[in-house]
């Protein structure tokens, strides 16, 4: 078999700055991204486009269907937090992520397309009727 | 230079890579989030390219996300094209370290971190960036971690594989 | 073996893909467009939602809709004569005077109002309006006897709107002021001319009078905060407006004639020239810019009583919600507000 001679390459400085740069860019970004406080209202999306704004502080079901009316996923939410009970999709990686509850977190259904997020800016006002 | 033999153990690699990549499907995650993967099937990817070149690593890759979508019915659907995705910026970045010199668990690392943003520019794309930049810091540490053990593995294998040539 | 620098090569590659990466990020980023104008004797706020690549359509879009808004104003005014609108019709009372299409459409939805409110919604109280002007500049506070006696006998039942050849015949003894209704005319026009432009989603705000198009980022409504109608910067609370539909509020507290230190609400009964005082203010929600206008002036100046049985003649999805001289709130069954925590109002 023709196996070229493998150069074995000692980790050297520059990679080791690399690697140090990278885990500074995750930190300021995990500062910057980081604000997890309670949100009071929880945004779904299917395939981009806004499915519904819930209240994480009422207890309720929510049925995510497509456009077509099929049921892609239900979901709960209790106690201000939110789950996936169940969905369509294969992998069931939503399902298994359990709750979440700060602003900011998201469970993402892949083949689906379902992206459910905590949001806490949902009681903006947006117009005062004077 | 194609040999019957390279042939056959590539095929032999991309089983091996298949095999991982389900494993690591029907095994339980201990990670915070379940679509997050140590990326056991990048050993045999990484292999590859150290024993033959990158067009064949880039053909274990590439037939690893083929062959999953056919047995589990994925294929050409949304999740097909983030993971072929993944896969081709997984080997555009083993390409870039092979020519920066980089050592192999650095190309791990490199190969990682390209997988996680090939995918998520295809998610960033459809599902919105939001998202893709959330997950941003975790995807970036997993990588660095997960991507340093799997080099070190397939290290320790290309040296226990050059002494036995 | 390549003959390029295949090193400098996966670099500009993948620096460019990061590039064009950020720049697609920054593109899509959604954004608010909002400016305000003075018009119709008020501030008019127009708010626009889009995506950063937008940015420069919705700009000029904004200021086009302002240019609407003017429109309908020069159109619909009183006080200064243009070809064709309504301080000219007044000019040329008792002949058939060809007017724009702004004033078609107001008159004809709004006559009707008339009668059902049995004459306390009027549209030809030009004239005692300007009596309470003049009475408000002199600190004179007008009688019942002059107030009346500037109704005249005509109703605006005997205006006569020739919808095909755009001509109206204005009673010879009447004056009309479309004060009640032209802000929401107003708002349903610029919203119609904002879908025309393919803006999606916008809200407009008049004061007294709001009106949503298409839905906010993160939402699928519009928060509104409810004023109170005595304290300034105090909310009764919020309502969700969606896509649709239109919000306008009568109060006795925005507007008023000021005479010998005492407020004059400048809604005036049809019967009697003067100002009711049946309620602290009235909100109203449907879905149409105009009507909620009409409807908010009419049943502030109607009991409740009256004003249900208004509301069940109309076709319209209407909620309606008083606040009562005792500051108790009565609203219909369908009318969501959110109270704000520290508010003095009883809820009935």
């Amino acid at each position: 078999m023709n196996i070229p001679k493998i150069t074995f390459i000692k980790i050297n400085k520059k990679e080791i700055l690399i690697v140090i740069g990278l885990l500074i860019l995750a930190l300021t970004s995990y500062l910057f991204i980081n604000n997890q406080n309670p949100g009071a209202k929880v945004k779904i999306e299917v395939n981009q486009r806004l499915y519904g704004t819930y209240d994480l502080n009422k207890t309720q079901e929510i049925l995510v269907r497509d456009n077509g009316g099929n049921i892609l996923l239900r979901s709960l939410i209790i106690n201000g937090k939110i789950h996936v009970i169940s969905s369509t999709c294969k992998d069931k990686i939503c399902v298994h992520q359990g709750e979440i509850s700060l602003s900011g977190q998201t469970i993402v259904c892949l083949p689906n397309k379902v992206v459910i997020t905590i949001i806490n800016d949902a009681d903006k006002i947006d117009g005062v009727l004077k | 230079m194609k040999n019957h033999k390279h042939i056959v153990t590539i095929g032999v690699l991309l089983a091996l890579s298949l095999i991982f990549a389900y494993l690591e499907m029907i095994l339980p995650s201990f990670l915070p989030n379940p679509a997050f993967k140590i990326g056991l099937s990048q050993i045999p990817i990484l292999l590859t390219f150290y024993l033959f070149d990158l067009k064949s690593s880039a053909a274990v890759s590439t037939g690893k996300v083929l062959m999953m979508s056919l047995l589990f019915g994925y294929f050409l659907t949304y999740i097909f094209f983030v993971n072929l995705s993944g896969a081709i910026f997984s080997i555009l970045f083993i390409g870039l370290s092979q020519q920066l010199k980089f050592s192999i668990p650095m190309t791990s690392l490199m190969s990682s971190l390209g997988h996680n943003l090939g995918q998520f520019i295809i998610i960033g794309f459809t599902l919105g960036w939001n998202i893709a930049l959330f997950y941003l810091p975790v995807i970036i540490v997993f990588s660095v971690l997960f991507g340093l053990i799997i080099g070190l593995i397939s290290q320790s294998l290309l040296n226990k594989i050059e002494k036995r040539i | 073996m390549l003959i390029v620098n295949v090193k400098k090569l996966g670099i500009g590659v993948i620096s460019s893909i990061l590039l064009i990466f950020l720049f697609y990020f920054y593109m899509n980023k959604n954004i608010v467009i909002t400016q305000t104008q003075f018009i119709m004797n008020t501030t008019i706020e127009i708010k626009l939602f889009g995506k950063n690549s937008d940015k420069q359509k919705l700009e000029k879009t904004i200021a086009k809709a302002f240019d609407v808004m003017k429109e309908v104003e020069d159109n619909s005014t009183s006080y200064v004569e243009y070809e064709g609108n309504a301080a000219s019709l007044n000019a040329h009372r008792g002949e058939y005077y060809t007017v724009n299409t702004d004033l078609i459409d107001q008159l004809s939805t709004s006559i009707p109002f008339c009668k059902l409110t049995s004459g306390e919604f009027d549209i030809g109280l030009f004239r005692t309006v300007n009596i309470w002007k003049n009475g408000s500049e002199k600190n004179y506070l007008p009688t019942r006897q002059e107030t009346l006696n500037s109704l005249g006998k005509s109703t605006p039942d005997d205006i006569v709107v020739d919808k095909f050849n755009s001509r109206v015949l204005l009673p010879a003894d009447m004056e009309i002021d479309l004060g009640g209704v032209s802000k929401g005319y107003g708002l349903d026009r610029v919203i119609s001319f904002l879908k025309n432009s393919d803006i999606n989603s916008a809200l407009i705000n008049a004061g007294g009078n709001i009106i949503a198009l298409g839905q906010p980022v993160d939402r699928n409504y519009y928060n509104i905060a409810v004023q109170d109608p005595q304290i300034i910067n105090k909310i009764i609370g919020t309502v969700q407006l969606h896509d649709g539909e239109a919000i306008a509020t009568s109060g006795s507290y925005n507007r008023y004639y000021d005479i010998n230190g005492k407020k004059y609400s400048h809604i005036l009964s049809g019967k009697t020239g003067y100002p009711t005082e049946l309620y602290k203010s009235v909100t109203v929600i449907t879905n149409k810019g105009i009507i909620s206008d009409i409807l908010s002036t009419s049943l502030f100046l109607l009991s409740i009583d009256d004003g249900r049985d208004l509301i069940n003649k109309l076709d319209y999805p209407i909620e309606v919600l008083y606040v009562l001289n005792d500051d108790t709130i009565v609203k219909s069954e369908g009318f969501n507000i959110e109270y704000s925590q520290d508010n003095i109002y009883k809820n009935q």
